[in-house]
């Protein structure tokens, strides 16, 4: 049978390390994605039901810094999804290619895995002064 | 409406994006949030900063459309209130609620990458709100409302767009709508791969701007 981790899921003994490296490399891929020109925000992509219980795990324990790109490894394929809010000043087709550069990149990064990348945008506006 | 209310509605209940909430609440939510909760939000400039806000694409949807109904001109709104009573509510509510309709995501439209590791896509939300700040950008128009036509989750599917707006007096129609209509088709072209075979703009209404007669 496939087993299958994903970024803030809650797992006991043996699964912890696999999902802690799935939480860290999305917080990593968040953190990388801000920096790309052309995206004004990185957006929750993980499904509603994940969100709602990562959000009521981190009230009850406390929670750290969480990514916001929903990773999850089934067997040899490392599956990387990732929303964005994309500027208007800039073709989101292109803003988004280069999103899943990055994506592609720093997931491929040692893994040995295959990585799938999907990207969407959902919001295009123009960037929030800082 | 007030956080105490919003407290009333949802006892004891934390404040998770996307929770179900009983059926009457439901609709009412954006994403897990009050439309006053949001509105609150941006009464304070956006600070200081709400991850679980700026991180959810229909609160900042939302967000953005609230904008756009702030900046309507008050006298737009004094003009609905003194010219036709009993419409100033409907106006702003029919506004709001196409806003609401407006920021639930709607159909995946894809983009083309040519790495077949890689899906890309725009949301149907994504591309109204889009159509929005078009509008804004024409002078004395408001799009109220934004309907793609056609199946926009296949490549090269003919797309129809329509557009409902309406005009401050004395601002020329025709003109108004190509110039509408063309930004409408810039901005597609510049942010989707859609296939645009038409974009029909409907003016359904006219207000009064400054006191201005009718």
């Amino acid at each position: 049978m496939t087993t299958e981790d994903r970024a803030g899921d809650q797992h006991h003994g043996a699964d912890d390390g696999a999902v802690a490296e799935l939480d860290d490399l999305s917080l990593d891929l968040t953190d990388a994605l801000r920096g790309v020109e052309g995206v004004v925000e990185v957006l929750d992509a993980r499904p509603v039901v994940v969100a709602a219980i990562t959000a009521v795990a981190d009230g009850i324990d406390g929670g750290g810094p969480r990514g916001l790109v929903d990773v999850v490894r089934t067997g040899g394929v490392l599956t990387v999804a990732a929303s964005v809010a994309t500027d208007v000043g800039r073709a989101t087709p292109e803003t988004l290619a280069r999103v899943a550069a990055v994506l592609r990149d720093r997931a491929g990064r040692g893994s040995g895995a295959e990585v799938v990348v999907s990207v969407t945008s959902r919001v295009i506006e123009p960037p929030l002064p800082r | 409406m007030s956080d105490h209310d919003d407290d009333a509605r949802v006892p004891d209940a934390p404040r998770v994006p996307g929770v179900p909430l009983q059926p009457a609440d439901q609709d009412e939510l954006v994403d897990g949030r009050t439309l006053d909760e949001l509105e609150d939000y941006l009464d304070r400039g956006r600070t200081p900063r709400d991850p679980g806000i700026e991180a959810s694409a229909e609160c900042r949807l939302t967000l953005r459309a609230l904008e756009r109904v702030r900046g309507l001109s008050l006298s737009v709104l004094e003009d609905e209130a003194s010219r036709l009573p009993s419409r100033d509510d409907t106006w702003i509510a029919g506004l709001i609620d196409s806003i609401k309709a407006e920021v639930v995501g709607g159909r995946d439209i894809p983009l083309r990458h040519p790495d077949p590791g890689v899906r890309l896509g725009v949301t149907e939300a994504a591309v109204r709100g889009l159509l929005r700040q078009v509008g804004d950008a024409v002078d004395g128009v408001v799009v109220r409302s934004s309907e793609l036509e056609g199946d926009v989750t296949e490549a090269g599917a003919p797309i129809e767009v329509t557009l409902t707006m309406t005009a401050r007096y004395g601002v020329p129609l025709r003109e108004a709508a190509g110039t509408l209509r063309a930004a409408a088709v810039s901005a597609l072209a510049l942010h989707t791969e859609l296939r645009i075979a038409a974009v029909h703009v409907v003016v359904d209404d006219v207000w009064l701007d400054g006191g201005g007669a009718s």
